[in-house]
Formats: structure tokens, C-alpha cells, sequence
């Protein structure tokens, strides 16, 4: 094992809260090259150290994508952040592994129950609150890495492609919930369908969508070529193909080589996109 | 200390900008560690008024740097009209990906290790054609796996690629803390002559680390005096800059610590 690889795997110790505690308690347990690595390390400071990460890593990651739930604190007396200084967050803390979708799904449990239970009074307040907490929890989950593709012959959703069905329009209010106000910014109530979608780079989009891109989305099983989709959906071919590559660059779909050029015809239906910082 | 004029700045923190704005006269430059909102009101007067230094993550120097993060890093470059880049000694995340522990984290110093940093670090500094500062990075617990000393790796590095030392003075504290060294002999085995940039900055106890680590918290006046020690140590250095960006620090922190610096280090 190289120098890199010996940083790999101290890497792991600290991002991976299972690896580091299997370890732990037995050196050897993860073959010979590991053990050798974490002779040389004061394991408990380590662990207190992979510690200090978890903590870290969920809090920046819940004042970015609960922004809107801490400016709204000062009403509802929750700060979503407040959940990682619980018992329930610190008994979690040897389970977690930093970026897993799985440990991200079991944080962002703990948060909405947090934001939500008993909130009758935030929601009298706040009649949108609980579409708040859903569009934020969403951010935070397609923040995590993807599970790893299988292979498949034609584009496929993303399994981090998450639509959102919401009662009410929230992209319509969210900067002003950000500045200053008198009143609450109410967005107007009306059913709200978002996609969010995480590009190979890490960066979260959320884009609203239609039925037609719904449909599209649930069509993509990657099985199917998209010319016969666009066929039994009545949508121009060529206009698919782009629609697809926008899908690929945000990360909402995999696909496997490329799309096919020899499509031509009408345009999908429009998707407005909400790049969100 | 060299004669011409040395920088005395801060980081952009957004929630306080108004009040960046009003110190103007106090603050020469700001190190920017993430890129503008789209729709931050106050960037274009931020641009015109300070020096931006490009402080963001852009790659660890341990691993080829991919063509998107040069893209990326070459866009804020421009953008900020950057005199330098800056990027930290660390290695945060494994080859495969799969592992982030998305903190600074310093590599192993050993010779392939310093081999991968002054490769990468060519590449990038040919991209960007602007000068390079690597920032040194503490290590909290024991790793008995180097090969050659914190101090020797970062000279060695400095003198093969050209690249400028950025000293953060909390860091070595931490380093020497947590080493159980003085801080100015543990300030002593580092490349003090090849620095460019320093930083100031404080600590703060951490109830899981039962001890203290980085926190955008203002300097104690020990950690302004050690910082004077090193900067009188540091004939190349070109900005002095507080190092702090958080959503936490308060209104009043950034011109307070800007002026303590400016006073502690005779740059009034």
C-alpha cells in the first residue's frame, strides 16, 4: 500500500462511522494492509476527531439547505440546526457515513420530525410550513452521493431524481423569506410539482415540472429507447433528445452513450429552471 | 518585513457586507471562499471597491486536477481579477470518490505524496497563469506514517513549484497544541521566508475534539503576538488577512480584528 492508499484509508476511518468502529474494535478485522495503516494512529483521538466531522459535515449541510427554516426561527423558535446537539443525532453519530444517502435519509428524519411535530402553532402562523420542510428536507437528501448505476442500455431517471408534489407555490416566495419583512410572504396556494436532481458534480437543481416531464421521467426506466417514449407520448422525437441532454447535464438522468440524432419534431412541453444556490 | 505595501484584509462574509462596504478605508482586500450568490445586491460594489483573492476549494493537490474544477477555478479567477490563488495542503477525499470528509485535512508527508502536490500543482498554476499559495493545514491526532517533516515537505514544495506560503497562524498554534510544542519553535520549522500570505484568526473549544480547533472567532491577543513573531519572520509577505467565514461571526468582528491586526503588526 502506497502513501495515497494509506490516506484513503484513514479517509474512510473518518468519514465512515461503521469502517472506524469495526476497527476499533478489531484492527485486523478489515485485512492487514488496513491494520498496518492504523498502527500508526491514536485511534481514539481519531475517533474523536471523525466525530467532530459528523457533527460538522450535517451542520453546514442543514444551515444551506434549511436556510429558509432558520430565517424563519425567530417565529417558530426552532432552529433546524438545534437537532445536532439532541441525544437522538449523538446516538446516531456512529451509524453515520459521511455523503451516504441512507445516513442523509436517517438525519433528515430526525430533522423533519423536529420541525414538525407538534407545530400547530408554527403551522397558524406558517400555513406553507410543512411544504417548507419537505422542499428543504428534498435539498438535503440530493445532496448525498448517488448509489452506483447499473449499466443499462438506454437513459435511465436518476435514482437522486426526486419529484416533489407540494400544496403550495413555494419557489414564488423563497428569496423574500430570506430579507427583512413586516408580513410573512405567503406564496399563492396552488398545487406545485418540483423535480430535484444532483449533477455528477454535486450541485442540486431544482427545476419545476410538468406532467409531460413527469411522464418522461417515469418513462425512462432505461429499457426503453426514447424514440419509442416519445412515440407512445405523442412528443416530438427531436425535441426529446434535447430535453434529454438538459436532464443529463443536471444530473436527473444517466445515460448511457449517446442519444440518438436522427430525431426531429415538436417541442416538449416548457420547464422553468430554479438553479438554487 | 518588505517595503512595499502589504495588504490588510478579511473574508467576504455576505450577511455583513454593508458593513465591509462602510470600512472600505480599513479593509484592503477580501479572500473569497465561496463564489457570489446570483443574487447577492452588494457583489458588483464589493468587486469594484477591494482586492478579491480567489480562497476557494478548488482541487486537493493530491489528485489530477479534473478539467471542470480548472474551468471552475479559472472563472473565479477572472471573475475576482485574482493577484494570486490560494488552495490548503490537504487531502479530504479518497481516489474512488466515495469518501469526502468535505473538512481540511492535511495529507501524509511523504516523497510520493510531495511528488502528486508539486505535479498538480504545476498543472494548476499553468492553467490559471497566476501565482499559487498553499496553505498549511494542522492535523489533530497521531499519524506516526511520514516520511519527512510538516516543514521539510512544505519547503520542498515551495522551492520546486515556485508557489508562495500561506501561514495560518491559528493552525500552527493547533499544530504545536496538539503536538505539544511551543508554538514558535514548532513556527520555527516551517518555511517562514517563503510565505506570502498570512492569516489571523482564533480557537474555540470543541466539546467532541475536548480541546480546541478552527472557529471564525476573533484572534486572542497570544495569537496576535505570535503572529507578529512570525510576520517579522516573513520578508515576502504581500497580505495579512482574518480568517473568518461564517454566518455565525457577528457585525463589528471583521473591522475590530482588522484593526487589532493592523495595529499588533505596525501596518497602520
Amino acid at each position: 500500500m502506497n502513501s495515497r492508499q494509506a490516506q484513503d484509508v484513514i479517509l474512510r476511518l473518518l468519514a465512515d462511522g461503521p469502517f472506524r468502529a469495526a476497527v476499533m474494535a478489531d484492527p485486523e478485522s478489515r485485512g492487514a494492509e488496513v491494520a498496518g495503516v492504523v498502527l500508526g494512529l491514536d485511534l481514539a483521538a481519531l475517533d474523536r476527531f471523525g466525530r467532530f466531522l459528523g457533527r460538522h459535515y450535517y451542520r453546514e449541510r442543514v444551515v444551506h439547505y434549511f436556510k429558509y427554516a432558520r430565517a424563519l426561527s425567530a417565529a417558530t423558535n426552532r432552529p433546524p440546526e438545534a437537532v445536532l446537539k439532541t441525544a437522538e443525532f449523538k446516538s446516531l453519530m456512529s451509524r453515520l457515513i459521511l455523503g451516504d444517502r441512507a445516513s442523509a435519509t436517517a438525519v433528515s428524519d430526525l430533522l423533519r420530525n423536529d420541525l414538525t411535530r407538534d407545530a400547530e402553532a408554527i403551522r397558524s402562523a406558517i400555513p406553507f410550513w410543512d411544504d417548507l420542510v419537505a422542499y428543504q428536507s428534498a435539498f438535503f437528501l440530493s445532496d448525498a452521493l448517488p448509489p452506483s448505476a447499473a449499466s443499462r442500455p438506454f437513459p435511465a431517471r436518476a435514482e437522486t431524481a426526486t419529484l416533489l408534489e407540494l400544496q403550495w407555490d413555494l419557489p414564488a416566495v423563497l428569496p423574500a423569506l430570506l430579507r427583512p419583512f413586516d408580513q410573512l410572504p405567503i406564496p399563492p396556494r396552488q398545487p406545485t410539482r418540483l423535480l430535484f436532481a444532483r449533477s455528477p458534480e454535486g450541485e442540486v437543481t431544482v427545476v419545476r415540472c410538468n406532467d409531460a416531464l413527469r411522464d418522461l421521467l417515469e418513462g425512462l426506466t432505461g429499457e426503453v429507447d426514447p424514440a419509442a417514449l416519445a412515440s407512445r407520448m405523442g412528443l416530438d422525437p427531436g425535441s426529446i433528445e434535447k430535453t434529454l441532454r438538459q436532464l443529463e447535464r443536471l444530473g436527473a438522468i444517466i445515460a448511457q452513450g449517446s442519444f440518438s440524432s436522427s430525431h426531429v419534431g415538436s417541442e416538449l412541453a416548457d420547464t422553468r429552471s430554479a438553479r438554487q444556490q | 518585513m518588505p517595503a512595499t505595501k502589504i495588504l490588510v484584509g478579511a473574508f467576504y462574509n455576505p450577511h455583513l457586507a454593508e458593513e465591509t462596504l462602510a470600512s472600505a478605508g480599513l479593509i484592503d482586500h477580501l479572500a473569497m471562499a465561496d463564489p457570489p450568490e446570483k443574487n447577492d445586491p452588494y457583489f458588483p460594489q464589493i468587486r469594484e471597491r477591494f482586492v478579491l483573492l480567489l480562497h476557494d476549494y478548488i482541487h486537493q493537490l493530491a489528485d489530477p486536477i479534473p478539467p471542470h474544477a480548472l474551468e471552475r477555478a479559472r472563472q473565479l479567477a477572472e471573475l475576482y481579477r485574482t493577484p494570486w490563488v490560494a488552495e490548503h495542503c490537504q487531502c479530504v477525499m479518497t481516489q474512488d470518490g466515495r469518501f469526502n470528509v468535505d473538512y481540511v485535512f492535511p495529507p501524509l508527508y511523504t516523497r510520493d505524496m510531495l511528488r502528486r502536490y508539486v505535479e498538480n500543482a504545476q498543472v494548476l498554476m499553468n492553467a490559471l497563469d497566476r501565482p499559487l499559495a498553499m496553505e498549511q493545514i494542522p492535523r489533530y491526532f497521531r499519524a506516526d506514517l511520514d516520511e519527512m517533516r510538516e516543514g521539510e515537505f512544505l519547503r520542498e514544495f515551495f522551492e520546486t513549484t515556485g508557489a508562495g506560503f500561506l501561514l495560518d497562524i491559528a493552525h500552527a498554534w493547533l499544530e504545536a497544541h496538539y503536538r505539544g510544542k511551543p508554538p514558535r519553535e514548532y513556527l520555527a520549522s516551517l518555511p517562514l521566508d517563503l510565505a506570502t500570505e498570512l492569516h489571523v484568526a482564533g480557537v474555540t473549544d470543541y466539546s467532541d475534539l475536548d480541546g480546541p480547533w478552527i472557529a471564525p472567532v476573533e484572534p486572542s491577543d497570544e495569537m496576535l503576538d505570535l503572529a507578529a513573531w512570525a510576520f517579522d519572520r516573513m520578508p515576502k509577505v504581500r497580505a495579512v488577512t482574518f480568517d473568518a467565514f461564517s454566518t455565525l461571526l457577528q457585525p463589528g468582528a471583521i473591522p475590530r480584528t482588522v484593526e487589532r491586526t493592523r495595529k499588533r503588526l505596525n501596518l497602520v
